[in-house]
């Protein structure tokens, strides 16, 4: 062999793949170790063979021939075929056939390259299978995936495309993300992607609302990575649909806001207290409620017994532990006092709740603001009070009246009674009878202009005629007309100025200072002396009539004023009258835009005054 | 001998029309403007064989004439209440009166009253 032949030979031995050579007859003339490995056949069992070669499986010799006849032809091809060892097992080769030709172009020698690929083989199977688990895990994950490379969407699995509302994969593969993405998170997503360094580092988690393909909008929670897809890097996001949740949340938010709503409309505050821990927690209304600022204030049951009114704190505490000892603690009403001096009034109420094992773990309730409701009801009680006042003082007048009524009626009967008798006997009625007939009348009609004035007054249907002028002559003529009825009486009169004009009518005016001369008259001894005292200022004029008489306790100088009173004993009952006297006065003097008062001691005398103002009647 | 008539009444006009027509009908009549004024009398003269008492007076009322009278007495007056109040049966149950007489009332009433109750 020369030098060249050994070279070759030393080469095609040491060659990791299988070597052949086959003359132009199609004798194979050269076989090196590794395809003798490969196949299992000796060189000697292998050389002088010819086609079909022994490691040629029978059913796919033909094949392979007929393969190989085309490749030496000219081109040069790989070709993948499945050979046979001489113990029958089949592996995969690769065969890269050759000619070797002369300078005419006729074919010396075929050559082929056989590469034994069964390893290989089996190692894409692998990763077939491999594939198609992961396949079928993001086919079947409920988890929306998709992959996208420059906003185009490579792939969806059924999860988003059922997310989107998509009948098949067309609808969305091919598309831009961004038909599917809300226009308010393009930039979000842009933002996102572009900070996504290389494949392997996660963006964040990111809130984004979707399209569907009907154009309705889902919200979703977004995140994605890069990947490699298809042998470029590409984008996998997967999307949580978390719309449900969303609408969930808002609702109950939407609850609580209105509970607190509610809470403040009703002005009722809740609180919660737990049995283990002795938290009390408490609601906004709750704080405005007691008038804390819920920043600095800690509720607890010290506390809140600080906030309360002393007198109410014992009550409270019973009240807690009837609630905690599950009796029937009912509502409790207490009360707050604010800074401001008023005072708030609330209504507790609280229960007890239970764990599974009917032990007890929380106490709740409630607040609720009810000063005004309280205001309305103390009104309502002060009202129906009044009006029942009034219906008693009004059946009491009515006997007054009816009475007082009667008296002059009685007399008036009695002597025309007696007149007829006497005029019957053919006697004259004489000048006596006539002139007490004449009294009883004018009593009657004294009592009904009584009654008349203070139903007018009441009515409003008394019309002042005032005139600008002195007011003390009105006072002394007033004061003689009395030394004429009461010769024996002491009368004196002041005036601290001797000449007061103001404005007032004349008739109503006398009529007031003479029902204060006639009751100071008729409710002291003859012997007490009777005053009049003007005192003029720059904004009023008060006149009194000052007597030195028994005087009016205190509680009878209250209603003194109102209709139909008259002081305190039947003593005193039989000369006054209807009791409207002081009312109609005082009717009178606030048309004038005065006021009428008294001071008086029981026991010694009283002053009953009136006051003008100066700058006349408003 | 006549018979005698007290009446208590302190409205000076009823006093006199009741005492004149009870003298024309031939009674004797003491008159007292209160309960006080009535006692005094009743201290001077024998008892009247009937008592007309007006329940609301100055000084002395019916109520506290009665309550001094009847103990002192052993209720042997028949009594007659004369009243203007509209409680007038009320008023006469108070203070165990034999009759009552409401104002305003006519004379032959009275005299009807008085003929029914006066002890003879």
């Amino acid at each position: 062999m020369d030098s060249q032949s050994e070279l070759f030979s030393n080469l095609i031995n040491s060659l990791q793949d299988g070597f052949s050579m086959l003359d132009s007859n199609g004798v194979l003339i050269e076989a090196n170790p590794a395809l003798c490995r490969m196949t299992g056949y000796t060189r000697e069992e292998l050389i002088g063979k010819r086609a079909p070669l022994p490691f040629w499986p029978p059913n796919e010799a033909s094949e392979i021939q007929k393969a190989l006849h085309e490749t030496f032809s000219g081109k040069f091809l790989n070709h993948e075929f499945t050979y046979m060892r001489k113990n029958g097992e089949r592996f995969f080769v690769i065969v890269s056939p050759s000619a070797f030709k002369d300078q005419h172009g006729k074919i010396i020698n075929y050559i082929a390259t056989v590469k034994d690929i069964s390893e290989l083989k089996k190692t894409e199977k692998a990763l077939s299978e491999s594939e198609a688990k992961y396949r079928t895990l993001v086919e079947w994950t409920r988890m929306p995936i998709f992959v996208s490379r420059d906003n185009v969407i490579l792939y969806a699995n059924p999860a988003a495309i059922k997310m989107l509302g998509a009948r098949s994969p067309q609808e969305i593969i091919g598309k831009s993300t961004f038909d599917f993405i809300h226009s308010d998170f393009h930039q979000i997503l842009v933002d996102q992607v572009k900070n996504l360094p290389e494949h392997g580092i996660d963006t964040p988690l990111f809130e984004a609302k979707f399209i569907r393909v009907n154009g309705s909008i889902i919200i979703g929670e977004m995140h994605s990575t890069s990947i490699v897809f298809e042998g470029k890097l590409s984008l996998l996001s997967s999307i949580a649909d978390i719309t449900e949740l969303k609408r969930t949340l808002e609702e109950l938010k939407e609850k609580q806001q209105y509970l607190m709503d509610s809470q403040a409309v009703a002005q009722v505050g809740s609180w919660s207290l737990d049995l283990q821990s002795s938290n009390l927690t408490w609601t906004e209304q709750s704080y405005h409620n007691f008038g804390v600022n819920p920043e600095t204030f800690t509720p607890g049951v010290e506390s809140l017994l600080e906030l309360m009114h002393p007198d109410d704190r014992a009550a409270m505490v019973e009240w807690i532990r009837l609630t905690q000892a599950n009796e029937k603690s009912g509502k409790l009403e207490f009360r707050i006092p604010l800074p401001d001096g008023t005072v708030r009034v609330l209504e507790g109420r609280g229960m007890l709740l239970f764990d599974k094992n009917k032990k007890p773990i929380r106490m709740i309730g409630t607040n609720q603001d009810i000063t005004d409701r309280k205001r309305l009801e103390n009104d309502i009680i002060a009202e129906k009070k009044k009006a029942e006042d009034s219906k008693k003082v009004m059946a009491r007048f009515l006997g007054i009246a009816a009475h007082e009524l009667r008296t002059p009626v009685t007399t008036l009967s009695l002597f025309l009674e007696l007149s007829q008798r006497q005029l019957d006997k053919g006697e004259p009625v004489n000048a006596a009878t006539l002139s007490r007939l004449r009294g009883s009348a004018d009593h009657l009609k004294d009592l009904v202009a009584e009654l008349l004035d203070i139903s007018r007054l009441e009515r409003g249907f008394v019309i002042l005629k005032p005139e600008n002028k002195d007011i003390v002559p009105l006072i002394l003529n007033c004061l003689e007309s009395f030394k004429i009825i009461a010769p024996k009486r002491r009368f004196s009169f002041f005036s601290s100025e001797e000449k007061i004009e103001l404005t007032f009518d004349s008739m109503r005016i006398n009529q007031v200072l003479s029902n204060l001369l006639d009751n100071a008259v008729k409710y002291t001894p003859e012997e007490s002396p009777i005053e009049v005292r003007v005192d003029a200022n720059p904004n009023f004029v008060r006149v009194a009539v000052i007597d030195y008489g028994p005087g009016i306790t205190k509680e009878h100088q209250q209603d003194l004023f109102s209709e139909f009173s008259r002081g305190n004993s039947n003593e005193t009952i039989r000369t006054c009258g209807l009791g409207l006297g002081l009312s109609v006065c005082r009717g009178i003097i606030n048309l004038h835009g005065g006021k009428m008062g008294l001071f008086s001691e029981d026991g010694s005398g009283s002053t009953f005054y009136f006051e003008l103002p100066r700058n006349g009647i408003k | 001998m006549k018979k005698t008539i007290l009446i208590v009444e302190d409205d000076l006009d009823i006093l006199f029309a009741v005492t004149t027509f009870l003298e024309n009908e031939g009674y004797a009549v003491y008159n007292a403007e209160n309960g006080k004024a009535a006692l005094e009398i009743l201290k001077k003269h024998d008892l009247p064989n009937l008592i007309l008492l007006d329940m609301l007076m100055p000084v002395m009322d019916g109520w506290k004439f009665s309550s001094e009278f009847v103990p002192i007495y052993d209720s042997k007056a028949p009594i007659i209440v004369m009243t203007a109040a509209s409680d007038a049966a009320q008023r006469a149950k108070d203070i165990h009166a034999d009759g009552w007489i409401g104002k305003p009332f006519s004379l032959d009433e009275l005299l009807a009253m008085i003929k029914k109750y006066e002890r003879t």
